[in-house]
């Protein structure tokens, strides 16, 4: 298994430590305007990449197409010194796990008879993207470790118009099956019609599972343990232990139950970890590195000196989601273009979009526009009133994370307009 | 097996394009004034963009002989491509100096990084790191009817990002370099000066900023405001793609739908220019990734809509001829409609003259936080070194005001702009798969009249 990569690994004992890892992706993706088909694109892309690292000096590369050991090498000689060089993992296990999935034939025959018949039967005209993939992962290491995962996912998004109004949903599955209600949802939210003001001030709001996705995708970003190491990230000053958020609140790392990483950059198997549990912070995402720097023990997150998340669930409430619609709320059915002033605080502005319905007394009286949430996202978290039993996994453009996610309902939330 | 073999097996398309396209580049980190390592890629493929009966289809690999047709039966959105004259040719970038050692190149970051570190500031500098990056892009590209383009553009990019805190308020912010050319770029982009003369302003926002009073007001905006305004709020919907809707999952429509060539969107100070060509910019090419010569676009002139970025597959459905704005990032993304260096023409006064006139108004010279709708009209604005001006003059600082309004407003309330034009770094995204490319955005210093101006937080 992994001979390829073997054989490149065999030629870098010189070094203390090694790693040559390669990731395969071999992807069918449809995308369709006004429910016509704009394009089909079939990519099929392979890059390799080695880690090594003598005493204090490391080197990274990547390379799609060929692998130059000599430039490895070469570059290596000329590095200097770093302040933080990877460790691999004390992992010399054989690892190996085929998914089978009959997502294979659509991306190697292109049968996507079933997914136009889908797109075609949208109510109202539909853009978006489907995407089905073959992702196979390998890894080998100087510690002895062989690893290979081969998955399949299919994720996509669909954003009916319906005249001015639109609706958007999305997903991420190990098959298409959710296709068919992402379609029915964003009909539905496109066909709520009517407009209404909404004046700067503060809300009560019920965001979606593709609001909470985006800001997830950010959360993540925030919990890297690299990013609380450089002063980037509201978790500066945070210990485990301490109470962050709402105790309705629990936010994971769940790369096993979304089925996205078996095993991370530096060996480590990986499994599914609480970062906020009930409120309260248990660990940021850490790599060997980091962990030894910050005194904590890696979470199979690496990233190369970067820990990331492998896709995040937040635990569904117990309550229907038409209830939170019961009060004086705005439902948010998608943002975009999240943009922070200031990592350190957490403050930030997202533009709302699609089906932003205001609620009076449980019942919908029209569309807000583009509005804006301008606030703090840790105050956010603490906030959050309740959050919906109803959970969707979801993935898109500008949620890029999976991400298990419920509708959350948040207090006071201050609201702008342009 | 060249890129010509592949152009004859999709021989059933009447329109054909094979690229190879690489990119390599190494990357140095720095973290505090220490290395934190080095980063070498490279990014080598190929790709075909084949179009028949109106449908399309892209396909890329590693290996040319991966590259095949797919036989699809669709109801398609594409209607055909414009007739325009394709141009053989090749462009490149020298790199002056490029003999200068990586080691050498990390001991001036260190230098920078401790320097700038040791300043005597009252806030304290939590952390400053530099992303280092110098890359090559080289493309081939045949068509089916025997055209060839051939361009290489080396690139320098530089980040540096800083955490500052004060007893008042804490700050992150990040300044970028970059453009085509080799390292003697980096000798033009005085960084160290530049991110001297930032930390100390937000240092002294940060402990001698005033709260705003908000209301209308005029405005003054820095080139950096004018650039970063250009590109979102002109830019983004001129581009014809996105008008017809082609994007309108993702980044969304434009507010030109519905609207016509020759109708006011500004004010007559307002021109904005979107050109490829300007040396050793960041979004520099001669021609574009469909054969089509690059050229300057007028987009808006004199505050009327003048011209949309154009491929060859908008412009068939606009009735027009493309204007070359076809780019790829990378050999596995098709190429789509881009902006390349787009910025606001400069005007006839000096900066003290637009002070001068402000009785009570706001120098807004840096940003933190930006956004605009998907349909490019409602926009925000967070100055991070932003001052009051009082009866014509610059006074104190100010803690992060607000500008958040439409367009429209904004596009119409400049009055005038200074003989200044500078230009800036940014990385362009659009497109799924994602396809971020290098841009610059630029402009004169502008002053815009009456428009609202928030208080952060209590807005």
């Amino acid at each position: 298994m992994n001979e390829e990569l073997l054989k490149i690994l065999e030629n870098l004992k010189e070094y203390e430590e090694a790693a040559v890892g390669k990731n395969k992706i071999r992807r069918l993706l449809i995308k369709f305007v006004n429910s016509e088909i704009v394009e089909v694109q079939r990519l099929i892309n392979e890059s390799i990449g080695i880690v090594v690292r003598k005493g204090n000096k490391y080197l990274a590369t990547e390379a799609s197409g060929n692998v130059n050991v000599e430039r490895v090498k070469k570059l290596f000689n000329i590095v200097a010194e770093s302040s933080i060089v990877p460790y691999l993992s004390e992992n010399d296990r054989e690892y190996k796990r085929v998914v089978e999935s009959p997502l294979r034939d659509i991306i190697e025959k292109g049968e996507i008879d079933s997914i136009l018949r889908e797109i075609y039967s949208s109510e109202y005209p539909a853009s978006g993207i489907i995407n089905v993939v073959e992702a196979t992962q390998s890894l080998v290491t100087s510690k002895g470790f062989n690893g290979y995962f081969l998955n399949y996912y299919a994720d996509g998004y669909v954003r009916a118009f319906n005249g001015e109004y639109s609706g958007q949903w999305a997903f991420y599955s190990n098959d298409l099956s959710p296709l068919k209600e992402a379609i029915k949802q964003a009909n539905i939210l496109a066909s709520i019609d009517g407009k209404v003001k909404v004046d700067d001030g503060k809300y009560d709001v019920v965001l979606s599972p593709l609001v909470v996705g985006n800001l997830m995708s950010d959360f993540a970003y925030f919990a890297s343990a690299f990013n609380v190491f450089t002063a980037s990230s509201f978790l500066y000053n945070v210990k485990p232990g301490d109470k962050i958020a709402s105790e309705k609140l629990t936010i994971s790392d769940v790369p096993k139950k979304l089925r996205t990483r078996d095993f991370d950059d530096e060996a480590t198997f990986t499994y599914d970890k609480n970062i906020i549990e009930n409120g309260v912070f248990k660990t940021l995402l850490y790599n060997n590195e980091l962990a030894k720097m910050m005194n904590a023990r890696t979470t199979g997150n690496a990233g190369i000196i970067y820990p990331v998340s492998f896709g995040i669930e937040v635990k569904p409430g117990e309550v229907s989601f038409d209830s939170l619609l019961s009060g004086n709320v705005i439902f948010v059915n998608n943002n975009w273009y999240t943009r922070y002033q200031n990592y350190l605080e957490g403050a930030f502005s997202t533009v709302c979009r699609d089906a932003v319905i205001v609620y009076k007394d449980g019942k919908p009286i029209g569309n807000a526009g583009r509005i804006r949430i301008s606030d703090y996202l840790p105050r956010l978290l603490k906030n959050i009133e309740e959050l919906s039993k109803e959970s969707y996994a979801v993935r898109w453009w500008d949620a890029p994370l999976p991400t298990i996610a419920p509708y959350m309902l948040i207090k006071g939330v201050n609201i702008t307009r342009a | 097996m060249e890129l010509e073999d592949v152009v004859k097996r999709f021989s059933d398309f009447k329109y054909v394009e094979a690229r190879k396209h690489n990119i390599g580049s190494t990357r140095l980190y720095l973290i505090n004034g220490s290395p934190a390592g080095v980063e070498d890629s490279t990014y080598n493929g190929y790709s075909v963009r084949a179009f028949k009966d109106s449908a399309m289809y892209f396909t890329s690999s590693t290996k040319l002989e991966d590259l095949t047709p797919l036989s699809l039966n669709l109801k398609e959105w594409e209607k055909g491509y414009s007739a325009d004259q394709r141009t053989s040719g090749s462009y490149t970038v020298e790199e002056k100096e490029k003999d200068v050692s990586l080691e050498d190149k990390q001991k001036l970051f260190i230098d920078i990084s401790k320097n700038l570190l040791q300043l005597k500031v009252n806030s304290k500098i939590n952390s400053l790191n530099i992303i280092y990056s110098e890359s090559v892009e080289e493309k081939e590209i045949v068509f089916e009817d025997g055209t060839k383009v051939y361009g290489k553009v080396p690139r320098i990019y530089i980040l540096v990002s800083v955490t500052m805190k004060s007893d008042k308020a804490s700050a992150t912010f990040y300044e970028e370099f970059g453009g085509s050319g080799g390292f003697e770029l980096v000798k033009t982009w005085d960084i160290e000066r530049t991110l001297e003369e930032k930390i100390k302003s937000v240092d002294e926002v940060l402990n001698k900023g005033k709260g705003v009073t908000p209301g209308k007001k005029d405005v003054v905006l820095s080139n950096l405001l004018s650039g970063i305004m250009v590109h979102e709020s002109v830019g983004h919907p001129f581009e014809a793609d996105r008008v017809l809707g082609r994007e309108s999952a993702q980044a969304g429509l434009s507010y030109l739908v519905g609207r016509n060539f020759g109708e006011k969107i500004g004010s007559s100070a307002v021109t904005v220019v979107d050109d490829p060509t300007l040396p050793n910019s960041a979004g520099f090419y001669l021609i574009d990734d469909e054969g089509i010569k690059a050229r300057a676009k007028y987009l808006i002139k004199e505050g009327i809509i003048n011209e949309l970025l154009q491929d060859r597959f908008s412009a068939y459905k606009f009735g027009v001829n493309s204007n070359g704005s076809a780019r790829a990032s990378r050999f596995d993304r098709e190429p789509l409609v881009r902006m390349s260096n787009t910025f606001f023409m400069p005007g006839n006064y000096t900066f003290e003259e637009l002070i001068e006139d402000v009785k009570d108004g706001i120098y807004m010279k840096s940003y933190m936080e930006w956004n605009i709708d998907d349909l490019r009209i409602g926009q925000r604005y967070v100055g991070l070194e932003a001052y009051e001006i009082k009866n014509g003059e610059i006074g104190d600082p100010l803690l992060f005001p607000v500008i958040e309004g439409t367009t429209f407003d904004l596009l119409s309330s400049v009055d005038a702009a200074d003989n200044t034009l500078k230009f800036y770094y940014g990385t362009c995204g659009k497109g799924d798969p994602d396809q971020g490319i290098p841009v610059w955005m630029g402009g004169p210093n502008m002053r815009i009249r009456n428009v609202t101006v928030k208080v952060r937080g209590s807005e």
